[in-house]
């Protein structure tokens, strides 16, 4: 089965957010070890757009590219860039993780989609990862910060980064519009609804 | 009526190859003019002739036939660099061969064919039509470069993304890709400056300048030089989409940092990219259709 599916729900403050997981094998999917051109990227991204559409806000989806040994920049593009490009318009909320590149993959992922001015986060298990693509070292630290917190609120990311609220919720806000962090409802202690963040692996 | 007697073109050097073909194109375009034209295409006097300008006298025959009043022969003699033409692939990629003379039987270039076998460095001029025949070329690409040519893996993908995107463009942007035909083609050489490998895909669609044209925002173009040079930079596609037009800004980044050197050729322009020169050098050449790229890359097994 090349998508795997696995559901969380996470219960803090008495607000209840469900996040369901996915999981796509590229190499499964497609029966592929490369991937060549647009009609390949289209059908691809297609494929995955329809799983993103099928999540909740908060969800995410994993894109393991273990197995696949080279992709063109056209396909790249067609695939990751539209993804990527289309995230906060038309599936808010949803998260796209990288997993399973090569290091050939990922310096080709990352000329593809530095050329187009987007980001993506890459996970290797549990304690590795990296950002690709093009980015501010702002944004690598608010990432570091959240994965050694795995869950915070903005304030106490604002206190682990040493920065003003207002400039962490403007890095919060650019990194969930990227599809890389996790945001989610809660109760606010004091009443009312607050959000906090997730790392996403 | 009286018969003119028919054009003779012969290349002035001993060897053809992408940097002397115009020259030889220039000598045999004013043939094509007038009822009744006869042109003979005498390439015996050659030691050798690379895949590119193998490709541009089968599309130079093709234009001729196209012009409607052109009879052609070639003379290729059956020594020389041009007992090379059947291993190459030359006679499958040629337009309308029915419609072209040769001073060799047919059964002559087969036997020639069959003798050489197939060459293990060598991908022989090889017409693709799909994204799945495309896909087979680039796998048997990669076999020769990583079994043949030794190349280390991430190298041999490299070179296998430039021809990649090379050969999609010839399907994505013909005006009507289910009818788009390309030919590839690779082969190992050696030159002055060591051994390299020459990488040719050529098309005869609607050139780089007229498919551009189709996007409003490069209507304006003045010249296939502008139009290659354009066409190159990132974003710069037929396509409005945001994420298209990078394939040719891609391939000329591997190109370079594989320290290759790359031709482009469309209509009457053509534009060198030097090995580690920033600045590339433009020409205006005799016209040919479609558009042709030749990628040479220095040799570089693991």
């Amino acid at each position: 089965m090349a998508t795997m599916r696995t559901q969380s729900k996470t219960v803090v403050g008495g607000v209840n957010d469900q996040q369901e997981n996915r999981s796509i094998r590229v190499a499964e999917e497609t029966g592929k070890q490369f991937l060549w051109g647009h009609d390949d990227g289209r059908r691809l991204r297609e494929k995955l757009e329809g799983i993103l559409e099928s999540l909740s806000p908060g969800s995410v989806l994993t894109i393991d590219l273990k197995g696949i040994e080279a992709m063109d920049f056209s396909l790249a593009s067609e695939v990751f860039g539209k993804l990527y490009r289309r995230l906060d318009a038309e599936y808010p909320g949803r998260v796209v993780l990288l997993a399973g590149l090569t290091d050939y993959l990922k310096r080709n992922l990352d000329a593809a989609l530095a050329a187009l001015g987007l980001m993506a986060l890459v996970v290797k298990g549990a304690r590795s990862w990296d950002l690709i693509g093009k980015f501010a070292e702002t944004d690598r630290e608010t990432v570091a910060a959240l994965h050694r917190l795995k869950h915070a609120t903005a304030p106490e990311l604002a206190d682990a980064l040493e920065i003003k609220l207002t400039t962490c919720n403007q890095r919060l806000k650019k990194l969930t519009e990227a599809g890389l962090v996790v945001r989610v409802r809660v109760s606010a202690p004091t009443g009312g609804e607050q959000y906090f963040y997730r790392w996403p692996a | 009526m009286r018969r003119e007697p028919p054009t003779v073109v012969r290349p002035t050097a001993r060897v053809l190859t992408v940097t002397n073909f115009d020259a030889f194109l220039a000598a045999a375009i004013p043939a094509s003019a007038g009822a009744e034209t006869r042109v003979v295409l005498d390439l015996r006097s050659l030691d050798f002739i690379d895949l590119f300008a193998m490709l541009g006298v089968a599309y130079l025959c093709g234009d001729l036939l196209d012009a409607g009043s052109c009879h052609i022969s070639l003379e290729l003699g059956e020594d020389g660099a041009c007992g090379f033409l059947p291993r190459s692939g030359f006679f499958d990629v040629l337009p309308a061969s029915d419609r072209v003379e040769f001073d060799v039987p047919a059964t002559r270039i087969e036997y020639l064919r069959l003798y050489y076998g197939a060459n293990m460095g060598l991908l022989e001029l090889t017409s693709f039509a799909s994204s799945d025949a495309i896909a087979a070329v680039l796998g048997k690409f990669i076999g020769i470069l990583r079994r043949r040519l030794k190349y280390r893996k991430d190298d041999a993908y490299d070179l296998a993304i430039m021809l990649s995107e090379l050969c999609h463009n010839v399907i994505d942007y013909h005006p009507e890709p289910a009818t788009a035909v390309g030919v590839a083609a690779m082969q190992v050489h050696d030159g002055q400056a060591g051994r390299f490998v020459q990488v040719v895909v050529g098309d005869r669609g609607d050139g780089i300048r007229r498919t551009l044209s189709q996007n409003p925002a490069y209507t304006s173009l003045s010249s296939d030089v502008a139009a290659i040079l354009r066409g190159v930079e990132l974003g710069v596609s037929e396509h409005v989409e945001e994420t298209r037009g990078n394939g040719l800004y891609h391939l000329c980044r591997l190109v370079a940092r594989h320290r290759g050197s790359l031709h482009i050729r469309s209509g009457c322009g053509k534009v060198y990219y030097p090995v580690d020169q920033i600045q590339p050098l433009t020409f205006r050449v005799p016209w040919l259709g479609g558009t042709q790229f030749a990628i040479a890359l220095p040799v570089n097994p693991g």
